[in-house]
């Protein structure tokens, strides 16, 4: 009896599964009949048709049409653009899988690896130098490491502008800010920035600046320390606490008595950011979002960190309080242009689009300071800097807005502003256009300070050295084509190169002091 | 033969609610199932259903038969077991492991919808400080929770049923 109804269950449940199994089959392909008799009768192509529907019939009837052919053309696009920003099947994968495989990566896998060291060949080697990098040139065990932060000392500019040590250096790394979002002749939202547009006027600019590296911990490693973070995202990535020690422009200015600071929006444990801040970059205080938000707490709603507009209120009151008894070198970094979006203020003309608002919010909240700067004792002799410590990600609504300007859809890694206020305003409008990335900007600033010394820095000065070596712009999507397996393996040692520098803590020796030529 | 089917017709006749009870256990998997990938697909993404036709019905086919052998493995366990306490341990376990799916499908449909990937080395990253709270509070979440609370319960009151019946036939 108990066999029976076993056999029997077993046999209505598999029916009933395989009904059900008729009706999704069904109702899909409904949809397709649906869609297609949709497109034969020139109705506009759904928003969400893709890749599988990527055929468009460009039938007699529709070319003599104009409308139906521009819908048509329109549509094309869309999926066009759409093969190229999204892969559809990651919404097919099963949530279980991913969530173990995560977890044993993260937690396991990072800790487990060993390490080899990996020297590179002489034709690797080759290749860094034709590109402005030196490797292996003072020790064996810290292949980046040389003794200048030029290639070839006699090009140092004797004319590029000049920064006495001892200005305040105050730097901001506005979050993922590609230059396109100043760029109101081309997306027409001359409100969407005004703020940063107004110290762009006011300022140099290197005009034509792509950063090195993306998401924010690689862009300010990039900046602040010359140095491409490259682990590989299974091992932990980003993720994971920064195993190693960079020779950051703080390490340098500290040696000149710089009281160093950094405040964020974004949370200070995030992989340990404080600890890496201030017990190996020579950062005297940091102040994330757990420090902001004790007395904000309401701001820290709506997305990571607190609102940007409470961190320059906390930024101006810091500046009001420091006593000025030593120079100041202030690093500040935004949150609100992260996703998710943090919106404090709409535009009109952004039409619902979080990220345009987020970043009309963080340029409202860099108002403020702007406004307060001008007049503060810091505007005659302070050097401040706006920069982004990328450019924006592939996320929906950066897609939605730049499609409209598809020339301009460069995710993750595009132009992105470098604007440099000199002390009391001096170079105001001078431009720089030769080509650049985030990573020179540590050796520039050193080279406008007059300051030589044993480094592992990878950018180049952009006044004296950049124009001697080409700047060299991979598109994401190139990135993997063409792979044979021999680029396979140079690009596998490369990792591992990289790898186990930063695991084994070889990109400055221990015992590195900062000496000046 | 025919008097095996009229036997086994019988035994359908008389056990017809624990057939149902099996029947909708299998069709609330499939729906819990295939129902997380037609949602994100049409609210998380620029995609439809139509766009991934092919590996959504492949997917589909897998869910189907797993529920339907699920959902008939409960069952048989259900009849097969006679004390009400490992009957008990039973249904408790079956109800740990839906859970555990829906908590790891909750968070993964979350980390889709708001990040546009699957959870990763950046959801364990952010996972365990105040910034990852806020995806907790919105109201896709909210909707979220409704919806897998809603599967619990349904899923639970099957189980019971199941428990009730094959207890008060013995």
């Amino acid at each position: 009896m108990k066999k029976k109804l076993v056999a029997i269950i077993l046999v209505v449940n598999c029916l009933s599964a395989l009904l059900a199994g008729v009706v999704v089959y069904g109702l899909v392909f409904l949809g397709g009949i649906a869609r297609q008799s949709g497109q034969e009768s020139g109705v506009h192509g759904s928003v969400n048709s893709g890749p599988a529907g990527a055929g468009i019939d460009f039938n007699r009837k529709t070319l003599m049409d104009r409308e139906k052919t521009m819908r048509s053309l329109d549509n094309m696009k869309e999926k066009l653009f759409r093969l190229k920003t999204d892969d559809p099947l990651i919404y097919t994968r099963l949530p279980e899988g991913e969530f173990f495989k995560s977890l044993i990566s993260y937690y396991l896998l990072s800790r487990m690896m060993s390490v080899k060291a990996v020297k590179l060949d002489e034709e690797m080697i080759r290749g860094y130098k034709e590109k402005g990098t030196l490797l292996y040139t003072l020790d064996e065990n810290y292949p980046l490491m040389k003794k200048s932060i030029y290639v070839n000392p006699s090009r140092r500019a004797g004319n590029s502008p000049y920064i006495k040590p001892g200005t305040n250096i105050i730097i901001i790394f506005v979050e993922s800010l590609s230059k396109f979002f100043l760029r109101d002749d081309v997306h027409g939202l001359t409100g969407l920035m005004p703020n940063i547009k107004a110290m762009e006027r006011e300022s140099f600019a290197f005009t034509d600046m792509y950063n090195s590296s993306f998401p924010t911990i690689k862009g300010l490693i990039a900046a602040l320390g010359s140095t491409i973070y490259l682990l590989d995202e299974n091992v932990g990535g980003t993720r994971i606490p920064i195993p190693c020690r960079f020779l950051f422009l703080s390490d340098i200015v500290k040696a000149l008595n710089y009281t160093t600071i950094h405040i964020q929006s974004a949370s200070e444990r995030f992989i340990s950011m404080k600890d890496f801040f201030m017990q190996r970059q020579s950062y005297d205080c940091f102040y994330g979002s757990e420090s902001l938000a004790i007395d904000n707490i309401r701001n820290m709603s709506g997305g990571f960190g607190v609102d940007d507009e409470t961190l320059f209120d906390y930024v101006v009151g810091w500046l009001e309080k420091y006593p000025g008894e030593k120079p100041l070198f202030l690093t500040i970094s935004t949150i609100n242009s992260h996703p998710p979006f943090k919106v404090k203020y709409t535009i009109p003309e952004a039409g619902g689009n979080d990220m345009l608002n987020a970043l009309y919010s963080t340029d409202r909240a860099f108002g403020k300071f702007w406004s307060y700067f001008k007049k503060s004792k810091y505007r005659n002799n302070t050097l401040l800097i706006l920069t982004a410590d990328h450019a924006m990600g592939n996320n929906k609504e950066y897609i939605s807005f730049v499609k409209q300007f598809e020339d301009h859809y460069h995710p993750y890694f595009d132009r992105i502003p470098c604007l440099l206020y000199f002390p009391g305003g001096a170079l105001r409008g001078v431009t720089n256009n030769t080509p650049c990335v985030s990573l020179d900007l540590t050796p520039t600033l050193l080279d406008m300070m007059r300051l030589d010394l044993a480094n592992p820095f990878m950018g180049l000065s952009i006044f004296s050295e950049r124009p001697f070596y080409e700047r060299q712009v991979v598109k994401p999507e190139e990135i993997n084509k063409d792979m044979t397996p021999e680029k396979i393996e140079s690009a596998k040692k490369l990792l591992g190169f990289y790898f186990s520098l930063y695991r084994e803590d070889r990109i400055v020796p221990k015992d590195y002091t900062v000496r000046f030529h | 033969m025919k008097a095996l089917f009229d036997d086994l017709w019988q035994v359908l006749r008389e056990n017809r609610e624990m057939v149902l009870l099996g029947v909708a256990l299998t069709m609330l998997l499939s729906l819990y199932f295939i129902g997380w990938h037609y949602t994100i697909i049409t609210f998380g993404s620029f995609y439809s259903v139509l766009d991934v036709r092919g590996p959504f019905l492949a997917l589909s086919a897998y869910y189907l038969a797993a529920s339907a052998v699920f959902a008939s493995i409960v069952c048989a366990l259900m009849i097969a077991v006679e004390k009400p306490l490992p009957k008990k341990i039973i249904v408790g376990v079956v109800m740990a492991v839906f859970v555990g799916s829906e908590i790891i499908r909750m968070f993964d449909w979350g980390a889709l919808f708001f990040s546009g990937m699957h959870i990763n080395n950046n959801f364990w990253a952010h996972a365990f400080y105040t910034d990852g709270l806020v995806f907790l509070v919105a109201k896709e979440s909210l909707a979220l929770y409704a919806v897998f609370i809603l599967l619990f319960l349904g899923m639970l009151r099957i189980l019971k049923k199941m428990y009730a019946y094959t207890t008060l036939e013995k």
